[in-house]
């Protein structure tokens, strides 16, 4: 619920945007990873 | 005279009714019953998003009839909300399905496209901030989940972090499947404005290349677990979603691939567009909130596509010129499956009609449903 205006929460969670947006990249880069290293054991050739 | 008495008599109930109606905030049905008619409206008249769309707009009007007997704690529609949204097993039922109609294909010849589906994640973060602004961290997060650009994501995260019941929870639902409608709508101007001309005609030859069914079969069970392993709360999410798409691979299952395309997603999808509609009583959604919920969503899909845009333009600073990337596949990264990929791939072939962009927009789109869930984890993880 609306809960007033409090602009300084803005700068307050801007840690969990940082946070978020490096560990989704860090999930994502094992991913890379993993999926280029699956190709190279499994490709067809 | 009898028979006159009686009829008067009648008459007098349905006034009392339409008395009863209008004490009750008549005119706060009549809003939700037009809310209703457009949802009905858009969804057959521009096809946007109709099975989903229709039901919940049918939905609306049904729950907002005075003392309607479809919801309360015997009615049907209540029952159907406890049984599969309150405990999120309509919306992991339909990622079944939905993780059995995604080809990882695309993907898998390049799995570098993955970075864009993380980077248009960005607006879901970008708009957890700003809702922070007017509302607590919980509900600040949930709004910021419309940006996944994924209804079942959206409804498991706002359910796991406000409960079923609570009032922002229906205006999180309808923002999370109409601006998935509106894709076509939102994200060209968007795209638009953060490319030049010159890099949206930049060419990207797609290199077909052939991925072993081994690879298509681990693919699943690998992400399950990393995923798992970093995010424990998305392992539902990623895990009915991977567990869709493992028994499409696996090739021994298609009668069960087909069933959870087809059937499993359609009956589920019924059942969830009119149970949502549940959430859409007047007294919790014609609220000061909803407007800001919807605003917020809508920043949540521009800062989704420009997260991916820009993300793909930051790249391009550090490839050689004749392997830059297409800035406009950023965009893609959106989730929102397959439009955003199509939308993409439309807006390339309309700048120069021999640019073939879908295999790769399709490939970063794929991730950004995978990325998405991710994210839902991870705010899961933050905020429980």
């Amino acid at each position: 619920m609306f809960s007033g205006f409090n602009p300084m929460a803005f700068v307050d969670n801007l840690k969990y945007m940082l946070s978020g947006m490096i560990a989704i990249f860090i999930v994502i880069g094992i991913i890379v990873i993993a999926t280029i290293i699956l190709n190279k054991i499994f490709s067809k050739k | 005279m009898t028979f006159i008495q009686e009829t008067l008599s009648e008459l007098g109930v349905l006034v009392e009714n339409v008395s009863a109606f209008a004490a009750s905030g008549g005119w706060k049905y009549l809003v939700m019953w037009v809310i209703g008619g457009i949802l009905i409206y858009l969804a057959i008249r521009h096809d946007m998003e109709p099975t989903l769309l229709l039901p919940m707009g049918f939905g609306t009007i049904l729950v907002n009839i005075p003392f309607s007997g479809a919801i309360g704690e015997e009615g049907a529609l209540t029952t159907l909300f406890n049984a599969g949204i309150a405990n999120e097993l309509f919306p992991l039922i339909l990622f079944i399905g939905i993780g059995a109609m995604i080809d990882f294909g695309p993907l898998l010849t390049n799995p570098k496209l993955m970075l864009f589906g993380a980077a248009a994640q960005f607006g879901i973060f970008f708009t957890f901030c700003l809702a922070s602004i007017f509302f607590g961290t919980e509900e600040a997060a949930s709004i910021g989940i419309i940006g996944a650009a994924d209804g079942p994501t959206a409804i498991v995260v706002a359910n796991k972090l406000l409960g079923s019941d609570s009032r922002i929870t229906g205006a999180i639902m309808v923002a999370a499947y109409s601006y998935m409608a509106l894709v076509p709508i939102i994200q060209p101007p968007v795209i638009k404005a953060l490319t030049t001309k010159k890099e949206r005609l930049i060419r990207m030859p797609y290199q077909a290349k052939e991925v072993s069914k081994l690879t298509k079969i681990l693919f699943p069970i690998i992400i399950t677990a990393i995923a798992g392993v970093v995010a424990p709360e998305s392992v539902s999410l990623i895990g009915f979603l991977m567990f869709g798409n493992l028994i499409r691979e696996c090739g021994v299952l298609n009668s069960l691939s087909e069933t959870a395309q087809k059937v499993l997603a359609n009956l589920i999808t019924i059942f969830l567009g009119i149970t949502i509609a549940v959430q859409m009583e007047a007294s919790k959604f014609l609220q000061l909130d909803t407007l800001l919920i919807l605003g917020l969503g809508l920043f949540a899909f521009i800062f989704d596509t420009a997260g991916g845009v820009m993300f793909a333009k930051l790249i391009n600073l550090f490839l050689p010129k004749d392997k830059k990337i297409n800035p406009m596949i950023g965009a893609a990264g959106i989730s929102a499956f397959p439009m955003s990929g199509r939308v993409v791939h439309k807006m390339g072939l309309k700048e120069d009609p021999q640019n073939f962009l879908l295999m790769q927009s399709i490939g970063v789109n794929v991730s950004g449903q995978i990325a998405s869930v991710i994210a839902g984890g991870l705010i899961l993880n933050f905020f429980m």
